[in-house]
């Protein structure tokens, strides 16, 4: 094997780690924002009754 | 560990079987269907000589033959919700376990009466009397092996919506190790040769499996079986 | 605040970050390069051991977490076990994957069935059963209890894996990584470094995904508390 090939498999080894983290964070990241939504709609609905309880 | 409580709860699942057979009579024709298979399978020219292939096919075979007796001894369990009555029974959980996988042994043990003769009739071409007796110390480890931890999962798998689907996904990954060293000792059984490395090495071995199995089982079958 | 949970997260990320960075850096510049058979794609090795040793690490949390929850029966020890292994079987993906590529580029073929690489797969398939287990029982305690149980016996069932993967007639492949792992040129420093940074990865993305799974939780019982 000469040391052309050699780098082309290390640098194919090197870039499935990187995808793979970059990956997983962005997944992560995804997940992470859609729940911020939803706690946020839940708040909103939490203030709404709130106000509507007070203003009785 | 109660000693008359084994035999009982052991005494009622052989009388089951043998009353109705069908466990027996699947799993001996499971076993027989499987060796034409692999005839078929592994034959790829003339004359094949499949001595080689034979503890392989030996340990594959009695490996799916475990699996459907484990699904078995337990699905009958549950479906008449005996299980229910046995666990209201003063027994304790581990003596369960301990009776179970001494039957889920004693339906193996027959099928292998039956199957190595077979096996060795079709398929071994060199005698191996003379090594017969450490064979048949490989077969009973790897026995224990198999119906010790297969007995656990069995227990866990039954409890779930999957049942019967889940064990084997559970129990192949895990029985490997015992796959591996079951095969390789019988191997070397039957080609007599040494390039399998040493049997002691591998009996050994199958024992350490079978005590931490037997070891973990004891430790946590009572959360297996639920309440 | 749990958002504040996970604002600790990227200060550990950065300094995983750097740390691995760091050992890249000296496994390229600073390493002595190889010249036996084994050549430059030996490279590979400053970062696939770390994320084998990461891999096997998560298990053994995974493991420990299994026994604190049948001993206490509290759920977060579950979360924990679960977040612990689905991280091992991502790390566990990547050493076959690396692995491959190595095996490729050192025996010029993509599989062998070399003990390691034979242990991480079956090591992929059992715990991948793991949430197929997980995904068959409904009741949550009986759910925890089966997971633990499976955690526990996987665990013990990966090193006599890798023992049995021994026995295995050493025939085409030769067993490349001897006792010790000794591989010639091969620099510790380098390897201390991306091994260190690795693990601190595997910390941070383990309390994000803790964060995570706790932030659902309670979403789950607000929502249940807002809608009663």
């Amino acid at each position: 094997m000469t040391l052309a090939e050699a780098v082309k498999y290390v640098a194919a080894a090197y870039a499935i780690i990187v995808i793979v983290f970059v990956a997983y964070s962005m997944f992560s990241a995804r997940r992470i924002s859609a729940l911020q939504r939803e706690l946020q709609v839940l708040e909103e609905a939490v203030d709404k009754s709130a106000k509507r309880l007070g203003g009785e | 560990m109660g000693g008359r409580q084994f035999v009982a709860i052991l005494r009622k699942d052989l009388i089951r079987e043998l009353r109705t057979k069908e466990m027996l009579i699947s799993m001996f024709l499971f076993v027989m269907l499987a060796m034409v298979i692999f005839h078929y399978a592994f034959t790829v020219k003339e004359s094949v000589d499949l001595t080689y292939f034979t503890g392989g096919m030996l340990w594959v075979t009695f490996i799916f033959a475990a699996l459907l007796g484990l699904n078995r001894s337990f699905a009958q369990e549950k479906d008449e919700n005996c299980l229910d009555g046995l666990l209201l029974c003063p027994v304790d959980r581990v003596t369960i376990f301990f009776a179970k996988m001494t039957g889920n042994l004693i339906f193996l043990a027959i099928i292998q009466a039956v199957a190595i003769p077979v096996f060795t009739v079709f398929f071994v071409k060199h005698g191996y009397y003379g090594r017969l007796p450490s064979f048949l110390l490989v077969v009973l480890l790897a026995d224990l092996g198999i119906c010790a931890l297969g007995t656990l999962l069995a227990t866990i798998s039954m409890n779930t919506r999957a049942r019967d689907l889940l064990l084997p996904i559970v129990f192949l990954p895990l029985i490997v190790p015992v796959l591996i060293a079951a095969t390789s000792a019988t191997t070397a059984i039957f080609s007599g040769g040494s390039e399998f490395g040493p049997l002691g090495a591998k009996l050994v071995f199958l024992a350490m499996f079978d005590i931490i199995f037997m070891v973990a089982a004891y430790g946590t079958y009572d959360f297996a079986i639920g309440e | 605040m749990i958002l504040k949970r996970l604002l600790t997260a990227p200060a550990l990320y950065a300094v995983a970050g750097a740390l691995l960075a760091a050992g890249l850096l000296l496994a390229f510049l600073y390493a002595p390069t190889d010249t036996s058979s084994m050549g430059f794609s030996q490279k590979i090795f400053y970062y696939h051991a770390p994320i084998a040793e990461c891999a096997l690490l998560a298990f053994g949390i995974a493991f420990v977490a299994a026994i604190l929850y049948l001993r206490s029966n509290d759920p977060k020890y579950d979360v924990l076990g679960m977040v612990a292994i689905r991280l091992g079987l991502l790390f566990s993906l990547l050493v076959m994957a690396t692995g491959m590529i190595w095996g490729r580029a050192a025996w010029g073929v993509w599989w062998a069935w070399e003990p390691r690489l034979t242990t991480f797969l079956i090591v992929c398939l059992l715990y991948t059963a793991y949430f197929v287990l997980r995904q068959t029982v409904e009741e949550e305690s009986r759910r925890a209890t089966f997971a633990a149980l499976f955690a526990i016996i996987a665990f013990v069932d990966v090193p006599i894996t890798f023992f049995a993967t021994r026995f295995m007639p050493a025939g085409l492949h030769p067993v490349v990584f001897g006792r010790g792992g000794g591989m010639p040129g091969s620099d510790l420093l380098a390897f201390f470094v991306s091994m260190i940074g690795m693990t601190l990865l595997l910390i941070a993305m383990l309390r994000q995904e803790l964060a995570v799974e706790h932030l659902k939780e309670d979403l789950y019982h607000l929502k249940n508390r807002i809608g009663a």
